[in-house]
C-alpha cells in the first residue's frame, strides 16, 4: 500500500487508487503552474500552498481544497507564518521587474499590507518576530521590514552577487543566514547589518536553508543546493560540519520537529529523508511526477506535504525517526 | 508601469488570438520547433546563454545540443519562474527577448514575429517537453556550388527528415554562416549567399545538432584550363591537378635541382646539404637522381634524428616533473621506432597500452605527458584522431559530433591508469561527469559505452582506434606528414578534423590514408610518395595567375625553418657550433631530448616547449624577436668571424673574396650565385681598397646572407 495521497485541488476523486492517480494527475494538471512553497497552518490543521495561480488552503490530512485566492503579488514563491500565528506573509513578484510581500491576517486570510520596492521577485521571507520580517529577492537584496505604524524599511542587506533564494533566522533572533544563486551561505548580524562571514563550499546555487530544531550546542543550519548536496553548517563559527550528496537535486528542505532528520524535496519528484549525523539517506519516497519544489513536515505527525510540478500537492508518510532503515519506494 | 503592462498584455492577447488558428493546426514541438527558434535568434550561442556558465543566471545548452537540460532550464529551474502557464505573455522567457523588461541581449524578436508567436503558442499549449517527431537528417542544398562569376545569388535550402518519414522545410530556422565573411556574403532573410572573392569557400549550415558544410567555388581564373599534359608522378599529382583545373589555376613549373635538393634535405633531414653534396647533385645527370636522393635521405642517420624530433614534438616529449631519465628512455624508444621504420599503428598501440617503470619502459611515459585523464583524452584525440575532443568538455561540440559523454567517457578510460613514475592500471580510477556529477562511463568516442568498467578499457580503445576501418587514425597522421612536407595540411588545423572543416582535397586524403594502411603504416612510405610527386617539386615562385593560391598547391609554399633546424643551419654555415646546456660541443639542436635544454638561441628562434601541440609553431617561429635578434644579436654577430669558423678557414686557405662568396652561397642557399648576383658582388668588391675593408665587407655579406628570406625559409 502506497503511503502518499493526492491533493484534491486537481484530482476530484479522493478515493482513487494511487497508482492510477499519479497517471491521472499528469494529464489533468498539464497546464497548472507548479506549487512553489507549502507550509502548515499554525494549528497544523491545514496546508497553505502558493503558486503563480495564487494561494490555496487545503485541509489536512485529506488535502481537500478549502479556499483559493488570488494575491496582489503575482508569481508567488514563498509563504511563512508569523511566530504568533496571526499573520501570513507570501512573497513573489514580476520576474526582473519588481517583487513584494503581501501580508494577510490569519486565520481570516484577509490582506492587510503589502511591502514592495524589490526590483525582482521575492524568493524567501522569514519573520524576525510578529511585527518584523525579512524578505530576500532575486534583486540580490535582503530587506528588513518593521510593520509597526508607520511601516518602514529598516535595513537593506547587500553583498550577494546573485539572487537570494533562502533565509534562515537563528534562535538568538539577531543572526541571519542567507544563501542563493551565487553559491554562498552568508551570515549576518541583524543588529548592525554587517556581513559576518561568507561560506563558499557549495559548487552550485543554494536553494534552501533550514535551522535544526532543538536546544543545546551550536546552532546548526542545513543548506540544499544544485550541486546535489545538503550541507550542515555551524554558522556562528563558520564551520561546515558535514555533507551528504543525493542522487537528485534537493529543491527544498525541512527538519522533523525533533531535529533528528531532515526531509528534502528533490528534482526527481521524490523526497529523501536524511540522517544528519550519519549523513546518509534513510528513506526515498515517490511524491511528485515532475519536480518537487516544496516540502513541509507536520509538527506532530510522521507526514510531510510536498508540492511541485503541474500544481501537484501530495501527502507522504515517512517512517518514525527511530525506525530509519534505508528504503526506496 | 502596470498600465503599460496591461496594454502590452492586450496587444499580446490580440497576437495570441491571431495565432489561434495556427495553434489549432499544429502543436509546437519543443525540440523541433522551439530549439531551432532559440538557435536562429542567437539565444543559445556561445556569446549568450549558450556560454559554459550561461548568462544572467540563465544557461542553455550550446546551440541546443541538450534539449532536455534546456527544457529544465526554461520550465523547471528557479521554480518555473521563466514560464507563466496562466499568462503566457507574462512569461519571463517571452518578456526578456521581446524586451518588455531589460534584457542584456537587447530586443531579440518583435511581438508579431514568427519567433514570438511560436513561443507564446508553446506556452499556451502547456509548455510541453514532448517531441512527436525524431529528426534523423537535414538535407542541405546545394552541397557544392561552382559559379563562373562572383556575386551570383545562390539559394540555400534545408529540409528536415524525420523518423516517421515526414519532411519539413526548415530553411528559415537554419543558420547559414560563412567561414570567411570577407569572401562570402550570406543574407539570412532570403537564405541566399553570394561569393565575393574567387576560390573555394565554406558556408556552414546549422539546424539543431546537425552542421553541414556547403562548398562554394568560383575559379580563380576566368577561363578554363587544360592540365592534361602536366607531368604526373603519382596519384598525388592527379588529385592536385584535378583541383587546379576546376579552379582554373595554372601550376608553377617544377623547381630547379638546387632548390629541390635544399627543400627535400630540409624536409627529410632537417639540415642543409653540404656544399659538396650540392655540387655532386648538380653535376649528376641521371634522370632519376631526385628519386635516388630521396631514397638516400630516407635511409640516413640525419633522417632518423630529424624525424625522431618530429615524433618527439608530436608526442610532446619533455621531462615530466624534471625527470630527465624518463624523457631519455622515451626519446630512445621513439628513436628506435623511427630507425626501424616501425608501423605507426603498432607505435600507437604500444603507447596506449603502455605500463611499467617509466625509467625503463619508454612508451609508459605517454601517460606522463599530461596531468590527468581529461587532459590525456584531449591529447590522445588530437594526436591520434586529429579531433579536438576538448571542445566537448563543458558542452557537446558545437561543430562536430562529439558529445560530453564522448569526452568524459574517453577520460574515464584513462582514469583507470595511474600516472606516475610507474604507470600501472588503476581499476578503481574514475572521473566525474560534470553534467551528472556521477562517475563517467567509459566510452569509445562517437561509438559505444564499454560494457565492463572493471576491465582496462584501453585495449578496446586501441583496437577501435587502430582498426583499418577507423575513420580518423590513418588520415590524422598522413595529414600531418603532408603538412610537414607541403607547408599546409589537407585539413588545417591538423588537429581539427570535422565535417565542417573539410579537406581541401578529400579524395587525395583518402588515398594517402589508404596507401598508408596498405603499406603497413610506414611513415617513410608516405614521405617518399610526397617527396617524389611533381606537386612537391613545384617552384615556390608563384605566377601571376596563381599568386593568390595558398592552399591548392599550384606552387610550393615558403615556410619558416623550425627553431632547431635554423639553429643547426646557422651553425653549419658559419662552421661554429652553438652550445646547448651541458650537452657536448657539436650537439645538434634537432637531437636535444628536452625542449627546456638551456639555449638562448633556441629561445629566440621560437622553439616549441611541447606543453601543447607544436604543429603551428613552424609557421610563426620566432616572429619579430627572431628577426631582431638575427639582425642585431650575438646569434650571428658574435660568431661570423669566430676563430675556427668557415669564414676564417676560407681566409686562412687564401681564398679570394669571390670564392668566399661562392662557398657561402653553396653552404647557405645550396646553390651558386647567379650571374647577376656574381656581378653585383664583384662590383661591390671592386670598390674596396684595403684588406681590412674586404674582411669587413665579407663579414657583412655573411650576415646579410643569413638574414635573408631565402636562407631562413624552406622554399
Amino acid at each position: 500500500m502506497q503511503r502518499h495521497e493526492v491533493c484534491s485541488r486537481y484530482l476530484f476523486a479522493p478515493s482513487i487508487v494511487l497508482g492510477l492517480t499519479v497517471a491521472l494527475s499528469v494529464a489533468a494538471t498539464a497546464t497548472e503552474p507548479p506549487i512553489t512553497a507549502v507550509t502548515f497552518t499554525p494549528d497544523g490543521q491545514a496546508v497553505v500552498a502558493v503558486s503563480q495561480a495564487g494561494m490555496q488552503v487545503c485541509s489536512w490530512p485529506d488535502l481537500k481544497r478549502q479556499r483559493t485566492s488570488k494575491a496582489s503579488v503575482p508569481n508567488l514563491h514563498c509563504a511563512a507564518f508569523s511566530p504568533d500565528g496571526q499573520h501570513l506573509a507570501i512573497g513573489g513578484g514580476y520576474p526582473a521587474e519588481d517583487g513584494s510581500v503581501e501580508l494577510r491576517s490569519w486565520p481570516a486570510g484577509t490582506p492587510t499590507a503589502k511591502l514592495g520596492d524589490h526590483d525582482d521577485s521575492v524568493r524567501a521571507v522569514v519573520w524576525l518576530d510578529s511585527s518584523r520580517l525579512l524578505s530576500a529577492s532575486a534583486d540580490r537584496q535582503i530587506r528588513l521590514w518593521d510593520m509597526k505604524t508607520p511601516r518602514e524599511l529598516v535595513r537593506v542587506l547587500q553583498s550577494h552577487s546573485r539572487s537570494v533564494d533562502a533565509l534562515c533566522l537563528l534562535e538568538d533572533g539577531k543572526t541571519l543566514v542567507s544563501a542563493g544563486v551565487d553559491q554562498s551561505v552568508r551570515v549576518w548580524d541583524l543588529e548592525t547589518g554587517a556581513l559576518v562571514r561568507s561560506m563558499n563550499q557549495h559548487t552550485q546555487g543554494v536553494h534552501d536553508l533550514a535551522l535544526r530544531p532543538g536546544e543545546g550546542g551550536l546552532p546548526m543550519v542545513a543548506s540544499a543546493a544544485g550541486d546535489r548536496t545538503i550541507r550542515f553548517w555551524q554558522p556562528t563559527i563558520g564551520r561546515m560540519v558535514r555533507y551528504v550528496r543525493l542522487d537528485a537535486m534537493p529543491m527544498d528542505i525541512a527538519w522533523r520537529s525533533d531535529g533528528s532528520q531532515i526531509v528534502a524535496a528533490c528534482a526527481d519528484g521524490r523526497i529523501r529523508v536524511v540522517d544528519p549525523e550519519e549523513v546518509k539517506v534513510t528513506e526515498t519516497l515517490d511524491a511528485i511526477d515532475g519536480w518537487a519544489y516544496a516540502v513541509a513536515v507536520h509538527p506532530h505527525q510522521n507526514r510531510v506535504v510536498v508540492g511541485g510540478s503541474d500544481g501537484q500537492l501530495k501527502k507522504v508518510t515517512i517512517r518514525s525517526a527511530g525506525n530509519a532503515d534505508i528504503s526506496v519506494r | 508601469m502596470k498600465t503599460l503592462l496591461s496594454a502590452l498584455a492586450l496587444v499580446v492577447g490580440f497576437a495570441a488570438a491571431g495565432v489561434a488558428e495556427e495553434a489549432s493546426s499544429r502543436r509546437v514541438d519543443f525540440r523541433n520547433d522551439l530549439i531551432p527558434m532559440f538557435t536562429k535568434n542567437g539565444c543559445n550561442a556561445g556569446a549568450c546563454h549558450g556560454a559554459a556558465i550561461g548568462r544572467g543566471g540563465f544557461k542553455l545548452s550550446l546551440y541546443g545540443g541538450d534539449p532536455a537540460s534546456d527544457y529544465e532550464a526554461i520550465v523547471r529551474q528557479r521554480q518555473g519562474r521563466r514560464i507563466h502557464l496562466l499568462d503566457p505573455a507574462g512569461s519571463l522567457i517571452y518578456r526578456k527577448p521581446a524586451e518588455y523588461v531589460q534584457h542584456g541581449g537587447g530586443a531579440v524578436f518583435e511581438d508579431q514575429s514568427e519567433s514570438a508567436r511560436l513561443l507564446l503558442r508553446w506556452i499556451e499549449q502547456g509548455a510541453s517537453p514532448v517531441s512527436r517527431r525524431e529528426l534523423v537528417d537535414v538535407a542541405i542544398t546545394p552541397a557544392k556550388h561552382v559559379s563562373r562569376s562572383l556575386d551570383e545569388p545562390i539559394a540555400l535550402r534545408a529540409v528536415a527528415h524525420y523518423a516517421d518519414g515526414s519532411t519539413r522545410d526548415v530553411t528559415r530556422w537554419t543558420i547559414f554562416k560563412a567561414e570567411d565573411a570577407s569572401a562570402v556574403a550570406v543574407d539570412p532573410a532570403s537564405a541566399t549567399t553570394r561569393v565575393l572573392r574567387p576560390g573555394r569557400h565554406i558556408v556552414i549550415a546549422r539546424y539543431l545538432n546537425t552542421v553541414v558544410p556547403i562548398e562554394l567555388v568560383v575559379p580563380l581564373a576566368e577561363s578554363t584550363i587544360d592540365l592534361a599534359d602536366e607531368a604526373q608522378s603519382n596519384f598525388i599529382d592527379q588529385r592536385v591537378l584535378e583541383s587546379l583545373a576546376a579552379l582554373g589555376l595554372s601550376p608553377s613549373p617544377v623547381c630547379d635541382d638546387a632548390t629541390y635538393l635544399r627543400r627535400v634535405s630540409l624536409d627529410l633531414t632537417g639540415r642543409l646539404p653540404s656544399p659538396q653534396q650540392v655540387r655532386d647533385f648538380l653535376d649528376d645527370d641521371r634522370a632519376d637522381k631526385r628519386r635516388v636522393l630521396v631514397d638516400r635521405l630516407l635511409e640516413g642517420e640525419a633522417f632518423q634524428q630529424y624525424w625522431t624530433l618530429q615524433l618527439a614534438k608530436l608526442l610532446r616529449i619533455s621531462p615530466p616533473q624534471g625527470d630527465q631519465q624518463a624523457a631519455q628512455a622515451y626519446h630512445r624508444w621513439v628513436a628506435d621506432q623511427v630507425k626501424r621504420d616501425a608501423s605507426y599503428r603498432q607505435l600507437a598501440r604500444t603507447l596506449i597500452l603502455a605500463s611499467g617503470d617509466t625509467h625503463v619502459v619508454g612508451p609508459a611515459n605517454f601517460y606522463r605527458t599530461t596531468t590527468g585523464p581529461r587532459e590525456q583524452a584531449e591529447f590522445v584525440s588530437e594526436l591520434f584522431m586529429g579531433s579536438r575532443l576538448r571542445c566537448a568538455n563543458c558542452h557537446n561540440h558545437p561543430l562536430d559530433r562529439w558529445t560530453q559523454d564522448d569526452y568524459h567517457g574517453l577520460a574515464a578510460v584513462f582514469a583507470k591508469v595511474e600516472q606516475g613514475e610507474t604507470v600501472r592500471p588503476k581499476p578503481d580510477g574514475q572521473t566525474i561527469h560534470p553534467r551528472t556529477l556521477e562517475p563517467a562511463a567509459e566510452r569509445i568516442p562517437g561509438e559505444f559505452f564499454l560494457a565492463d568498467s572493471a576491465t582496462d578499457g584501453r585495449q578496446q580503445f586501441a583496437d577501435w582506434l587502430t582498426d583499418p576501418a577507423n575513420p580518423y587514425f590513418a588520415k590524422a597522421i598522413v595529414n600531418r606528414l603532408w603538412q610537414r612536407m607541403m607547408g599546409r595540411g589537407l585539413v588545417e588545423p591538423v588537429d581539427d578534423f570535422r565535417d565542417t572543416n573539410p579537406a581541401t582535397h578529400p579524395v587525395l586524403l583518402d588515398q594517402l590514408a589508404e596507401d598508408f594502411i596498405q603499406h603497413g603504416y610506414r611513415l617513410r612510405r608516405t614521405l617518399r610518395l610526397i617527396a617524389n610527386s611533381t606537386t612537391y617539386a613545384r617552384s615556390a615562385n608563384a605566377t601571376a595567375e596563381n599568386k593568390d593560391d595558398d592552399r591548392f598547391y599550384s606552387h610550393a609554399l615558403r615556410r619558416p625553418l623550425e627553431a632547431e633546424v635554423l639553429a643547426d643551419a646557422i651553425s653549419d654555415v658559419l662552421g661554429v657550433a652553438d652550445r646547448y646546456g651541458d650537452q657536448p660541443v657539436g650537439t645538434r639542436a634537432v637531437t636535444l631530448v628536452s625542449p627546456a635544454t638551456a639555449s638562448p638561441a633556441l629561445d629566440i628562434l621560437g622553439r616549441c616547449d611541447r606543453s601543447g601541440a607544436c604543429e603551428s609553431s613552424s609557421r610563426s617561429a620566432g616572429g619579430l624577436p627572431q628577426k631582431l635578434h638575427l639582425f642585431n644579436g650575438d646569434l650571428l654577430n658574435a660568431r661570423i668571424a669566430a676563430e675556427g669558423g668557415r669564414l676564417e678557414r676560407l681566409r686562412l686557405e687564401g681564398k679570394r673574396s669571390m670564392e668566399v662568396i661562392q662557398a657561402f652561397y653553396l653552404a647557405a642557399l645550396s646553390r651558386p650565385p647567379t650571374n647577376r648576383e656574381r656581378e653585383h658582388w664583384q662590383t661591390q668588391l671592386n670598390g674596396l681598397g684595403s684588406h681590412h675593408a674586404r674582411q669587413a665587407f665579407l663579414e657583412d655579406f655573411v650576415w646579410g646572407l643569413l638574414t635573408c628570406e631565402e636562407f631562413v625559409t624552406n622554399h
